[in-house]
């Protein structure tokens, strides 16, 4: 399971928005322990700071998903990971949504910027999909179909970097 | 970045939301930010953020092109406004509010390869009023064309349309002292690179498992790009024809040297060689083509 877990070098992106820390790469789906993600944090001695690079798989946010419509509360969302984190004394400090993958973050928008969200998909994405194969062509009408009916999903994002913070009381 | 976005809002007389921003980059060593207002929904400003000589360079010729694109003032031409530039922990910000326009890579549909004759002419139409509007007052010697404003990167995924007027964006490689009908053959020519392309990525782009080295898309211009661009009686051939034709007939340049400069856009700007064209060609409205 700790293979799940290695120190990437931050990408030129990551490094301008979030800062120069130590990143930390895992998968945010059903073999993920918190524990493991916090042994990880707490071995960073150089900077209270710490950059979680996550993925996120389809499935797991389908989970997550039906988890919340019946109330359940679950680590496997963002919120959820957050929350354990707060839980744990950390400080969020930023939450960024990067495409088109973790290791190549060339567009990236605040996690809750539904705007930067909309204005990529439609004026840089969208007028693009012609070099789509039709998979994924019909793959990106269905995304863009489900944001246009519920602006705030968040269902389809899959890479995620949370800047946090140790609190004094914690270190 | 919270104290780059505090020291450009502080800079500037707008009220920014700062927690709302798109980061672009980094293509070329350029990071592009754009940045809302308050009450807007769409961006309102954007920085253009430099990271080697290169692209500062690039970065300073698009500033300027915005600044003469403001100076001349030409009739169904949009472009963004400069709107600043500051110096900033040794580093040069360009800063330029935005144009939201419907870009004409949704408008003309390279996957339906049907071209509607009225969006072309709508792009020549804009060429024409540039040249019309930013040539030299004298001549190049013994030829009917003067030197003007060249965008330089004139192809449909910088171009977008606002209330019939045609919008520029990318204008980091023009010059206002550029060649008549190079733009238009540009357009044509990477309009067939965009054909080839269509269809041609697929899921994994957006995982890891990306590599460029199998990435199946074609850049690089071949004879064959341009015969079935320019030459042969293809739709996108006829009526790139049509389009020449109306630019030269509409800027007042004569056929021999608008078969001269096509040649020489081929040749001299993209520095193409082995060419085998009979380039009077490229005027024939009818007929077969075909060398």
């Amino acid at each position: 399971m700790i293979k799940a877990f290695s120190i990437l070098q931050p990408n030129d992106n990551l490094k301008f928005i979030l800062g120069d820390y130590p990143v930390i790469n895992f998968n945010l789906d059903r073999s993920f322990r918190l524990s493991e993600l916090l042994n990880e944090v707490y071995s960073n001695k150089k900077s209270s700071k710490s950059i979680l690079s996550v993925k996120l798989n389809l499935i797991t946010q389908f989970y997550v998903l039906v988890l919340n419509t019946l109330s359940i509360k679950s680590r496997l969302g963002i919120h959820g990971l957050e929350q354990s984190l707060i839980n744990e004394g950390f400080n969020i400090k930023q939450t960024i949504v990067a495409y088109p993958n973790l290791s190549s973050a060339r567009f990236c928008f605040p996690y809750h910027d539904y705007s930067s969200r909309s204005f990529l998909f439609k004026e840089i994405f969208l007028p693009r999909q012609y070099s789509l194969n039709f998979f994924s062509r019909v793959l990106f009408k269905v995304l863009i179909f489900i944001i246009k009916i519920n602006k705030k999903t968040n269902l389809f994002y899959q890479s995620i970097f949370i800047l946090i913070e140790k609190n004094e009381e914690t270190t | 970045m919270k104290k780059l976005l505090n020291v450009i809002n502080n800079r500037i007389s707008y009220n920014l939301d700062l927690n709302r921003f798109l980061i672009v980059g980094n293509a070329f060593n350029k990071r592009s930010i754009f940045l809302y207002r308050s009450t807007d929904k769409t961006p309102f400003l954007v920085v253009k953020i430099p990271e080697n000589k290169q692209s500062a360079a690039r970065c300073q010729a698009e500033y300027e092109a915005l600044v003469s694109l403001s100076e001349f003032n030409i009739d169904g031409i949009e472009s963004a406004k400069p709107a600043g530039i500051f110096e900033y922990e040794n580093k040069l910000l360009y800063l330029q509010t935005t144009v939201i326009s419907t870009p004409f890579l949704s408008i003309i549909n390279p996957i339906k390869k049907r071209f509607n004759h009225r969006q072309f002419n709508l792009l020549t139409s804009a060429l024409v009023n540039i040249y019309n509007s930013t040539k030299l007052k004298q001549k190049v010697l013994n030829k009917s064309y003067s030197l003007c404003f060249q965008h330089g990167d004139y192809w449909i995924g910088n171009l977008g349309l606002l209330n019939n007027n045609i919008c520029l964006y990318d204008l980091e490689f023009s010059t206002n002292t550029g060649f008549p009908l190079y733009d238009l053959l540009h357009m044509g020519l990477y309009l067939g690179v965009v054909i080839e392309n269509v269809g041609r990525l697929g899921t994994d782009v957006k995982s890891e498992k990306y590599n460029k080295s199998t990435d199946t898309r074609k850049f690089e211009i071949s004879n064959a790009l341009i015969t079935r661009t320019f030459f042969d009686n293809s739709n996108l051939a006829k009526t790139m024809r049509i389009c020449i034709n109306t630019y030269l007939s509409k800027t007042g340049i004569n056929n021999n040297d608008g078969i001269q400069l096509a040649k020489s856009y081929f040749i001299d700007d993209r520095q193409l060689e082995d060419l085998d064209f009979n380039w009077v060609n490229i005027l024939k409205l009818s007929g077969n083509n075909n060398n």
